[in-house]
């Protein structure tokens, strides 16, 4: 993602995010929100990241299509939301950062409140993604 | 920014200061500080704020356990990666396609009508492709193991390419064993891979020789493609987008699957 000046805000497609849910899968309000959100803020300010749902195939194989579905990517970040079960409706997400290390993460919520309590460096040169 | 800048973001001119430059020269400082000034306000405390305001809570703190308790994810991806396999191995075509290709590195690129099998070779001044000549031979074999998977996996279409590789290596099993993304250590994605690889002499060697008696497998299976097709194999030689439609209305991948430039060839009036 270049950045070509300090006014660029965050890209948000939210009809591209539609089509690469799953069907059966609601997208969380959350998300939706939090992207027209980002789309208002400068590229950059809460750190190196952007919406992206290229097929995370590598992870679990692309036979888990139905139940990894990436939704954001970054210089040292890399979410998904996880369904490892097909009951429940709030999906956890799974952060994988830049060395492979993982983590889980029990919501969106939790993890947006995460982000903004300063648990994954914006400093990628510190490369500290897990405090 | 409270001491940090994001360092990704910066101009080259920054990466090339930080790494090469003299630090203590005030000409290069200033030039790097003016580099840093133009990168944007950290605003993570905005976003605080924002999720405040949509949850209705009153501390971050509160929201930082909400949701469900889950199960493991690397039991579950192992799990998987291990059901997968068996259920790869134990398909009728896969021990006619390794006694086909001996100890061949096998590529398959298979869309609609367009079917080649090429066989890889890494020598000292490369890496390169041939024909493979048993590729007639094994294509009905590719072709059933290739449409059972579409089956067995509704939404998720035929595969585009493949490899094949019976000949193993510890370096290979390394190679693999590292690509896959849990919180399990190396020598225990090793220990879960050598359960379906079929060289117990090279795990012998390793110690592990009880475990590889228990597994079952002719091949190391590599991952089936869906999103490219090996153009460096292929060249100027490449499935025509009526191939592509022919795949999608036999076996019909699902919206969400679909990447953007196999959307432009899929709905192309071409």
């Amino acid at each position: 993602m270049k950045i070509t000046n300090k006014t660029d805000t965050y890209p948000f497609d939210a009809a591209e995010l539609h089509r690469r849910f799953p069907a059966d899968i609601q997208i969380p309000d959350l998300l939706l929100a939090f992207g027209q959100w980002m789309k208002t803020m400068p590229y950059g300010s809460i750190g190196d990241i952007y919406f992206d749902t290229e097929h995370p195939d590598h992870i679990a194989g692309p036979e888990a299509h139905r139940q990894i579905i990436k939704f954001m990517d970054g210089d040292d970040i890399y979410a998904f939301f996880w369904r490892h079960d097909t009951v429940g409706e709030t999906l956890p997400i799974v952060l994988i950062d830049g060395d492979g290390a993982i983590e889980t993460i029990p919501s969106l919520t939790a993890f947006l409140a995460r982000f903004a309590l300063g648990y994954y460096s914006a400093d990628s040169d510190e490369r500290n993604f897990f405090l | 920014m409270n001491g940090t800048f994001f360092y990704s973001l910066a101009p080259e001119c920054v990466y090339v200061e930080q790494d090469f430059e003299d630090h203590d020269d005030p000409r290069r400082f200033k030039t790097h500080k003016k580099e840093l000034a133009k990168l944007p306000p950290d605003l993570r405390s905005e976003l605080g704020l924002w999720l405040l305001d949509y949850t209705n809570a009153d501390r971050l703190e509160e929201l930082l356990d909400v949701g469900p308790p889950h199960p493991s994810f690397d039991t579950w991806v192992t799990d998987l990666e291990i059901g997968l396999n068996k259920q790869f191995n134990t398909h009728p075509s896969v021990k006619a396609i390794a006694r086909a290709i001996g100890e061949c590195n096998v590529i398959i690129i298979w869309v609609g009508e367009f079917y080649r099998a090429y066989t890889r070779e890494d020598g000292r001044h490369g890496t390169s492709y041939r024909i493979l000549e048993e590729a007639d031979e094994i294509k009905p074999h590719v072709q059933a193991l290739r449409e059972d998977w579409a089956k067995d996996y509704p939404g998720l279409g035929l595969w585009h390419s493949a490899s094949f590789k019976k000949s193993i290596s510890v370096f290979d099993i390394i190679a693999v064993a590292d690509s896959y993304y849990d919180n399990r250590s190396i020598f225990e994605k090793l220990k879960d891979l050598i359960k379906r690889t079929d060289k117990p002499s090279i795990l012998e060697k390793a110690g592990v020789g009880e475990i590889a008696k228990r597994y079952v497998s002719p091949i190391l299976r590599n991952d089936f493609h869906y999103d490219y097709i090996v153009p460096k194999v292929l060249g100027e030689n490449l499935p025509e987008t009526a191939d592509f439609k022919a795949d999608q209305a036999r076996y019909p991948r699902a919206p969400h699957r679909i990447s953007p430039w196999l959307r432009g060839r899929l709905f192309s009036k071409v």
